[in-house]
């Protein structure tokens, strides 16, 4: 009962700390800025967990101050719902284009959209340059004379993906 | 830690201490998920080769039944701690369930991610390649055509003289949750806005 009761608080808190900071100032790397936020909500929270005794969770179990595993356990619990709502940021951040092509194919009901009206208006400058300007911008590439080259940071990020396909013997995805 | 049961009789033949349950109660979510991703490399591999959903799907279920066994073995040994015991199942399912989210994200990305594929392009070419050079290799063409081959093979859209119309509402579903999130976290529809 405890993880659920503190691991859901401190959850909460966190998402409503991160709104009221993005309604204030979106940040330019709303990804960092969230794994910051998750350091430092764990950080703030301690000194309240510590000694804490609901009375009304006292009522149905048996409270005991928390222990070393139940810590632990609360902050894997958190930190966890956090990495699980980042993740899941990631996919509000990005236009997924998968998703675009049926917002848009709903949009004509009946009289249904053309493909061609679709891969004009989803080109390489709304498809492609803003992924290769991120790239850049989170200093997982660089962009020198002309060329996108891959730095040691974004070599090891898609080592993962690439170590995983050859596991499942997939090919090349996108 | 809340007293897991009566451990003085051998599992199996194994001593178990109470010590080792409370930590296996702890790390039994991670437990899970090796046990979820070793299931889904080996049946992707194996018996379901055309289906890299289903094989997803399979190793989730592996992975929370095995919690849901390792609690119904607690409560076999403890009935009298049953309010605790199920705050616990809850607790480790949820926690199995956001490790997954995010392994089933991670191959997800494998898959379809535009960044991974172009982190892969510019990876087999370690002197760089120029914007013009990059979309001779992948460009918005491939990516559109890929997707609409998924969406058109799961049924999503079809197509008739050459226009395209719904179908199933699930993707369309996700398509305005997401939407709708983008405004209330981030306050606008589009990362073009």
């Amino acid at each position: 009962m405890k993880t659920l009761f503190f691991g859901n608080l401190l959850a909460i808190l966190f998402f409503f700390v991160h709104l009221l900071i993005w309604k204030i100032h979106l940040p330019r790397r709303q990804i960092k800025t969230l794994f910051i936020l998750v350091i430092v909500m764990s950080f703030v929270a301690f000194p309240f967990l510590n000694g804490s005794k609901p009375s009304f969770l006292s009522t149905v179990i048996e409270w005991e101050s928390l222990k070393a595993l139940d810590y632990f356990h609360i902050y894997f619990y958190y930190y966890v719902i956090s990495l699980m709502y980042i993740v899941f940021y990631g996919a509000l951040y990005v236009d997924s284009p998968s998703l675009v092509m049926t917002l848009r194919v709903r949009e004509t009901g009946n009289v249904g959209l053309p493909k061609d009206v679709l891969f004009k208006d989803l080109g390489d400058e709304v498809l492609v340059k803003p992924r290769l300007d991120d790239l850049v911008r989170d200093k997982q590439a660089i962009f020198s004379e002309g060329k996108y080259i891959l730095t040691n940071k974004g070599r090891i990020f898609v080592s993962f993906f690439v170590f995983y396909r050859k596991l499942l013997k997939a090919s090349m995805g996108g | 830690m809340f007293f897991i049961g009566n451990y003085s009789k051998p599992v199996w033949g194994v001593e178990i201490t109470s010590n080792a349950i409370a930590v296996l109660n702890v790390l039994c979510a991670v437990v899970a998920l090796f046990l979820n991703t070793v299931t889904q490399i080996i049946s992707y591999r194996t018996i379901l080769r055309s289906s890299l959903l289903k094989s997803i799907l399979l190793g989730f279920l592996v992975g929370s039944g095995s919690i849901f066994l390792f609690y119904l073995f607690i409560f076999s040994r403890n009935k009298s701690g049953y309010v605790e015991t199920f705050a616990l199942l809850v607790a480790n399912e949820i926690i199995f369930f956001a490790l997954w989210y995010c392994f089933f994200n991670f191959i997800n990305m494998g898959e379809t991610a535009r960044r991974i594929r172009i982190m892969r392009e510019l990876q087999a070419f370690p002197e760089g390649l120029t914007y013009p050079e990059f979309l001779q290799r992948y460009n918005a063409r491939e990516m559109v055509q890929r997707r609409l081959d998924r969406l058109l093979g799961t049924g999503q859209i079809f197509e008739r003289e050459e226009r395209l119309f719904l179908n199933k509402p699930i993707v369309l579903i996700i398509a305005e949750v997401v939407k709708w999130m983008k405004i209330i976290v981030m306050g606008k529809k589009s990362e073009f806005d």
